[in-house]
């Protein structure tokens, strides 16, 4: 099962972090997002925005990568601090 | 140094004790971010949500990229997370140089990058509900200043 975690407004929508077994046709993360757009009312919304980051096993990535089961996937929305 | 806060701070009492330990600085630029009411909106208090290692990781980094960029003899980041009331000091960022200019312009840079860069996220509660809060197109044209 592939840990989700969710921050800021992408965890209020998503009501708290959770395990998915990954569909078939999820086998990146460009994939996963489209999924969880259509699972989830408002992910999509806030994710298009530009400035949304992605962390995998605790690494910040800037492109589209494969994913599995074994993965840790961190949804991060616009940072707002200070 | 840096520090994430759970519970309030005295900027004041750090401000003063970063000043002392500065050594030969010549000059030492601070700001205090205070959590404001703004006006009709009638904010209660800010809940901070933080990343368990990013937040201050990459906090370390824009403090050791300020530290490349000017001569700087000390350094001290406190952001406070969790809930924090309006009143109460969200974040204190101070620079100790031998000189003016580069104390400020680190300082003005530190919370440049505070404001859009670094791993938080803030939630202002109000006598009408919740907003999450995102920076301003004037924040990112700040932050751009930098680059």
């Amino acid at each position: 099962m592939a840990q989700l975690a969710f921050y800021g407004k992408l965890r209020d929508i998503m009501g708290c972090d959770m395990e998915l077994e990954l569909p078939a046709n999820v086998k990146t993360l460009n994939a996963l997002q489209d999924h969880l757009t259509q699972a989830y009312t408002g992910f999509g919304d806030v994710f298009s925005h530009t400035r949304t980051k992605v962390v995998l096993n605790d690494v910040l990535v800037h492109s589209d990568m494969p994913i599995t089961d074994a993965d840790r996937i961190e949804f991060l929305p616009p940072f707002s601090g200070g | 140094m840096i520090s994430l806060c759970a519970e309030t701070f005295d900027p004041y009492a750090l401000l003063k004790e970063f000043t002392k330990n500065t050594g030969d600085a010549g000059a030492v630029a601070s700001f205090i971010g205070l959590v404001r009411k703004e006006g009709a909106a009638d904010v209660s208090a800010l809940i901070l949500e933080h990343h368990p290692q990013l937040t201050q990781q990459s906090i370390e980094q824009a403090v050791d990229g300020v530290m490349q960029r000017w001569d700087l003899l000390d350094v001290r980041v406190v952001h406070r997370i969790g809930r924090v009331e309006t009143g109460e000091p969200i974040v204190l960022v101070a620079t100790a140089a031998a000189h003016r200019r580069a104390a400020f312009e680190s300082c003005d840079m530190l919370m440049d990058f505070l404001k859009t860069d670094a791993p938080f996220w803030k939630k202002e509660l109000t006598a009408s509900g919740e907003n999450w809060i995102e920076p301003s197109a004037e924040d990112y044209q700040n932050r751009s200043r930098w680059d």
